[in-house]
């Protein structure tokens, strides 16, 4: 059997319940289907505490950053709940949360492309970044994902 | 007796200095929300970019808040804290009896207090707008609210350089494939 991967990558904005809607129901029903959520977060910038010391209040981001990973995770278990609630098997749905060193852009595509995904459901507004910004994540992906079904909820 | 002076030099130098060294402007968004809310022990802070035309807020960036909250719904520069968009500070002290959000039900169920909304200008546009809560009542110094509309200044810089290194990168996608007449 040729398992289909589908990836939908999500940042917790307005909207992008649609981009789940679509994939609920377009691949709840195929078996051969399985569903990867997606979502990144940065890691607390390095502090160069030696030439500001005032800066050595940032040290204690990290602590910040733990709390803000397990309210993503949270989220992200939300999520899944959401989709296994609409009929989604559970079985075949994954979560990844990473951390993130480039765009957004670009970890979704390069998520897409080492993990072999044949579809990549986006909603228009995936990064919260507007036009005047650069391309939309969903055009970068178009322009640079072969053999991959890009589709993009309105 | 007067708010507390939060920002001090040796602290705005911090956060411009890694500011200025992050390679995107999400990074920049992302390094800035990540540095305020730690070093003004502030409850969160998120980066807005305002989408033209249909006057809506998007989130570039945040630090701090809830999954449900982000996905609460769509934000609108007149709808939220509205005078953002004359390049006006905003500042919420206690959001119980403000008028000025879109959401208050959802801000209070999130354990938000106060907001403060800077605007980001460029060039006299406004193209967004950074925002800070605080779980507490908060009233912070003009001094503060001076050096945050500094900051903000900064991300508006980011922007502009990178819609333009963006359209700069597009003419020349567009060159390279054109068959230009030879001289």
């Amino acid at each position: 059997m040729n398992q289909k991967k589908v990836l939908v990558p999500f940042s917790f904005n307005p909207g992008e319940e649609k981009a789940l809607d679509f994939a609920i129901h377009a691949f709840k029903d195929l078996e051969d289907t399985t569903l990867t959520l997606f979502s990144t977060y940065m890691a607390v910038p390095a502090v160069d505490t030696q030439s500001n010391p005032v800066m050595k209040r940032m040290t204690e981001g990290e602590s910040y950053l733990a709390s803000e990973l397990s309210s993503l995770e949270n989220g992200l278990q939300e999520t899944k709940e959401y989709l296994v609630s609409n009929g989604f098997p559970e079985d075949r749905i994954e979560v990844i949360l990473r951390e993130r060193h480039n765009s957004i852009a670009d970890e979704i595509i390069e998520m897409a492309h080492k993990g072999h995904f044949s579809y990549l459901v986006l909603t228009r507004h995936a990064s919260g970044r507007p036009p005047f910004l650069g391309r939309s994540v969903h055009c970068k992906a178009i322009a640079n994902l072969k053999d991959v079904t890009v589709c993009v909820s309105v | 007796m007067s708010p507390d002076v939060r920002i001090t030099i040796e602290l705005f130098k911090g956060i411009t200095r890694a500011v200025a060294r992050s390679l995107d402007i999400e990074t920049v968004a992302h390094t800035l929300a990540q540095y305020l809310v730690g070093a003004l022990a502030i409850k969160a802070c998120a980066v807005f970019t305002l989408e033209m035309g249909s006057n809506q807020l998007l989130r570039l960036a945040s630090f701090g808040l809830s999954p449900s909250y982000q996905s609460k719904g769509r934000v609108f520069g007149d709808k939220s804290l509205a005078t953002n968009l004359k390049g006006e500070v905003v500042v919420v002290p206690d959001i119980r009896e403000s008028d000025l959000l879109q959401y208050p039900e959802q801000a209070i169920k999130e354990g938000i207090g106060a907001i403060v909304s800077v605007p980001i200008v460029f060039s006299g546009r406004v193209t967004g707008a950074l925002r800070l809560y605080h779980s507490q009542v908060w009233n912070p110094s003009e001094s503060d609210l001076d050096s945050l509309a500094v900051l903000a200044e900064v991300i508006g810089l980011a922007m502009a350089y990178t819609n333009l290194s963006h359209s700069c990168a597009d003419i020349c996608t567009v060159l390279s494939s054109a068959e230009l007449p030879k001289t």
